[in-house]
């Protein structure tokens, strides 16, 4: 139950490191920095948040410390708009 | 059928007709079309049409659209932007050939500039400013922008200016002066575009996009906004959405990828001088 996964549907348009997301039908659209838009495709309902804290913290240690709040943050704003279900 | 005839616009796809039935209505009409697309009388079926009329007892006005009546009342100024809004709403609910944006536009010696905002941002008003200060008026409300070749059109109508935003410019203007231009609203005034540069010849594609944020006293800043940011605040000024492929994202995606955007933060007109200005025309 705490697999975040992508829900079909959205449309990402991915702009150099961001990206936007887009609710079809809809007048909602996410803007997504480097960090959220990573986690975003890490959504796969394999990992959980812990393990998307820790792919990311390998892959930038300079900012581990801060990635764990950064990756619950960016899901519950995810969860908050619809654009995750999870597994 | 009216005795001053019908005028057509067309505008992104979209198209409009406009008659007035009585002479009060039609100098109406004849100020707020003037420069609008396609103004001259033509014959052909418009989506929408829109019909004002006066009585000259009661002094009432009424504007009809598809012969329903939207608007009603003796103030002519009320009238003209009831009617204005109309002929903006009717253009860009069919507009499907283009980007149709929330948006002021102007364009100097080639190099046009979007100024995409919602109501209050303040685009009217620098727009305003920025014809002041030589450029041509291409809009203050509705721009389209072709997907591909983003070419650029703004819908030429008379600008409308909120009451607190003419003190700020009443140095740069004489209001009163230009009074025949100049009509009253409700909610302020709006300046006919003749009063304003025009653009010569074709507009190019935007070379800059630009998100104003006025605030009384405030700081001035002009600062650069990345693509998805840029792309993010102009959907949020896309006005038909509906009416495009994927909802306008690929295409607003893709401008915002070509054009550099930036966020301007100003406090008065005195502050928009050499730095902002040569930002826009470099």
């Amino acid at each position: 139950m705490n697999r975040p996964r992508r829900k079909p549907g959205f449309r990402l348009e991915q702009l150099a490191e961001e990206c936007v997301l887009y609710f079809p039908g809809e007048s909602r659209i996410l803007y997504c920095n480097q960090c959220a838009s990573l986690i975003w495709q890490l959504c796969d309902g394999e990992r959980t948040a812990a393990e998307i804290a820790a792919e990311l913290a390998e892959a930038f240690p300079e900012a581990a410390a801060q990635i764990r709040a950064d990756v619950d943050e960016t899901l519950a704003i995810l969860s908050g708009n619809g654009a995750l279900e999870y597994a | 059928m009216s005795p001053f005839g019908k005028r057509l616009f067309r505008f992104a796809g979209g198209s409009v007709a406009v008659e007035a039935r009585e002479a009060a209505a039609e100098a109406i009409a004849a100020y707020l079309c003037a420069r609008l697309p396609g103004g001259a009388e033509q014959a052909g079926e418009p989506a929408v049409l829109l019909s004002l009329s006066h009585d000259a007892k009661s002094g009432r006005f009424q504007l009809l659209r598809g012969g329903q009546l939207v608007a009603g009342g003796g103030n002519a100024g009320w009238l003209a932007e009831q009617l204005l809004r109309n002929i903006c709403t009717g253009l860009a609910d069919q507009a499907a050939g283009a980007m149709v944006f929330h948006a002021a536009a102007l364009c100097r010696q080639g190099v046009s500039v979007l100024v995409p905002g919602g109501s209050g941002a303040g685009k009217s008003t620098l727009a305003f400013w920025l014809a002041r200060q030589g450029w041509e008026y291409l809009t203050d409300e509705l721009a389209a922008v072709t997907p591909g070749s983003h070419a650029l059109a703004g819908l030429c109508r008379p600008l409308g200016l909120k009451q607190s935003s003419l003190p700020p410019l009443a140095s740069w203007f004489d209001f009163e002066a230009a009074a025949a231009g100049v009509m009253r609203t409700p909610h302020g005034v709006m300046v006919s575009p003749d009063l304003l540069p025009e653009a010569e010849g074709p507009t190019g594609p935007p070379v800059r996009i630009l998100f104003p944020g006025y605030r009384r006293k405030g700081a001035f800043a002009l600062q650069p906004i990345t693509p998805a940011r840029a792309a993010m605040s102009l959907m949020g000024c896309l006005i038909n959405a509906r009416n495009l492929p994927g909802d306008g994202l690929p295409a607003v995606v893709r401008l915002a990828a070509a054009v550099p955007a930036y966020r301007l933060r100003y406090g008065g007109f005195d502050q928009l001088g050499a730095a902002g200005l040569k930002l826009m025309q470099s």
